[in-house]
């Protein structure tokens, strides 16, 4: 073990410490300049470094919250002021081919296995609605016999293992300590590799931005205290939004009172969207 | 309210053949994209010819070994192209390169690229290394000089150094 030429061990142990302390500085240096994405689990030291108890910004500490989204699919009633709110209140580009929510319609027709399956996009809908701004549902089905059917809103996710950030080439989309995944649209070159690997379909790219964008349940609303804009515009209660580390926030209380499911669990995502009231063909 | 004509009735249809997020009927990744295999395909299959002869020592491959080489290089120079004019952002392109995202195959996959562009640039210099050594020693101003630099100094043509490249 020991050096035959030094036998007590001293200058191993010198060069043991200084090492130590050389580690230490770096690491302190990383803390100092840790960008938003790689910040280790050390709120404190990097609220000290801030000013204040409460990081990434005075007023709001993301390690405080654990936020997730639920959806009573039975009560929607498709009416698609949800997708209207969102667009309007996150700069959506205003066509039929991109959206950060949207609604899906499940019809099982009387003597069919399968559900038909269409959502606002839908050239029919579009042609109902009169333009490619404006949402509606046609009435398609009036005239077939309808055994079943029901609207599922959509979202993003804000998985716990979101395959958009794996595969991000430059970091710019990364998850925040709060849960919601978030794109710093400085820093996206616009590839849209994240686009082909959403397995939701929840991402889209902005041409005019030449980024891609998505749902972030409305991050600039929530960390002030706010509810997500299409939770506010929903009249029927379809969407919950609220903190699990709140037992008595909806979400938790959603959580708790009903039997939820994910959507594709297979995908390994591990969604954070919750939902009740849809069928094993929901996906 | 159903639209009529052809694309109204693939519409009709379109219940029975399936659904599509909305945000799936753009399509992310087009035509610059498919460019970009094609010169790749280009690049390797000019590569695996030179090295047919250069590694292999296929003496029929002669005569294209040092053409197929260029080839390579050239247009692995313009691979990126089609990469570039498809992004949202290409002045940012770099970043994927100063800050790589190492759970990203396209970040990994670019500094392999430019890793392979550079093994090219070596190995074109070694097979032009007589032909440069000439020039420099025979050539004179400013062309001469700059046949000087490209021979980065090393002028021996002995049977050894030869094999050595």
């Amino acid at each position: 073990m020991t050096n035959p030429s030094d036998p007590s061990g001293k200058a191993r142990r010198e060069f043991l410490r200084r090492l130590g302390g050389a580690a230490v500085a770096c690491t302190g240096t990383l803390v100092g300049t840790g960008s938003l994405g790689t910040v280790p689990n050390a709120p404190k030291s990097d609220g000290a470094a801030a000013g204040s108890g409460s990081f990434p910004t005075k007023d709001y500490d993301w390690t405080k919250h654990r936020w997730a989204f639920g959806v009573d699919a039975a009560k929607c009633i498709g009416c698609l002021r949800c997708v209207e709110a969102c667009k309007a209140e996150n700069n959506v580009p205003g066509d039929a081919h991109h959206f950060n929510t949207w609604v899906e319609r499940y019809v099982y027709l009387e003597g069919e296995t399968g559900a038909r399956v269409d959502s606002h996009h839908d050239p029919v809908n579009i042609a109902a609605s009169g333009s490619e701004g404006e949402y509606r549902f046609a009435n398609r089905y009036k005239d077939a016999k309808v055994e079943k059917a029901f609207f599922v809103p959509k979202l993003c996710n804000q998985c716990t293992h979101p395959a958009c950030v794996q595969v991000c080439p430059t970091g710019a989309t990364f998850q925040t300590k709060d849960g919601v995944v978030l794109i710093d649209d400085k820093y996206c070159i616009g590839c849209q590799y994240c686009v082909q690997a959403c397995p939701y379909g929840a991402r889209y790219f902005n041409a005019s931005k030449g980024v891609s964008q998505k749902c972030y349940w409305c991050y600039h609303r929530i960390t002030k205290g706010l509810q997500p804009a299409c939770v506010e515009a929903c009249p029927v209660g379809a969407r919950v939004f609220g903190d699990r580390n709140d037992k008595q926030s909806p979400i938790s209380l959603f959580i708790r009172n009903n039997r939820v499911q994910v959507l594709r669990p297979e995908s390994g995502n591990a969604p954070n969207v919750f939902y009740v009231g849809i069928d094993k063909e929901v996906s | 309210m159903e639209p009529g004509g052809f694309w109204g009735h693939l519409v009709e249809i379109a219940p029975y053949t399936g659904y599509v997020y909305p945000n799936e009927t753009v399509i992310p990744w087009t035509v610059l994209i498919v460019v970009y295999p094609y010169l790749t395909g280009l690049v390797a299959g000019a590569f695996t010819v030179s090295s047919l002869y250069h590694v292999f020592g296929m003496e029929r491959f002669r005569p294209v070994g040092q053409f197929a080489l260029l080839t390579a290089l050239a247009f692995m120079i313009f691979v990126p192209l089609p990469l570039l004019l498809h992004l949202g952002n290409p002045q940012r392109a770099f970043n994927t390169m100063l800050t790589p995202h190492w759970t990203s195959a396209m970040a990994v996959f670019g500094l392999f690229a430019s890793f392979y562009v550079i093994l090219l640039i070596l190995e074109i210099w070694f097979m032009f290394r007589p032909y440069i050594v000439q020039r420099a020693q025979h050539s004179s101003g400013f062309i001469g000089r700059l046949w000087h630099v490209a021979s980065l100094g090393s002028g021996d043509l002995s049977p050894k150094a030869m094999r050595f490249d």
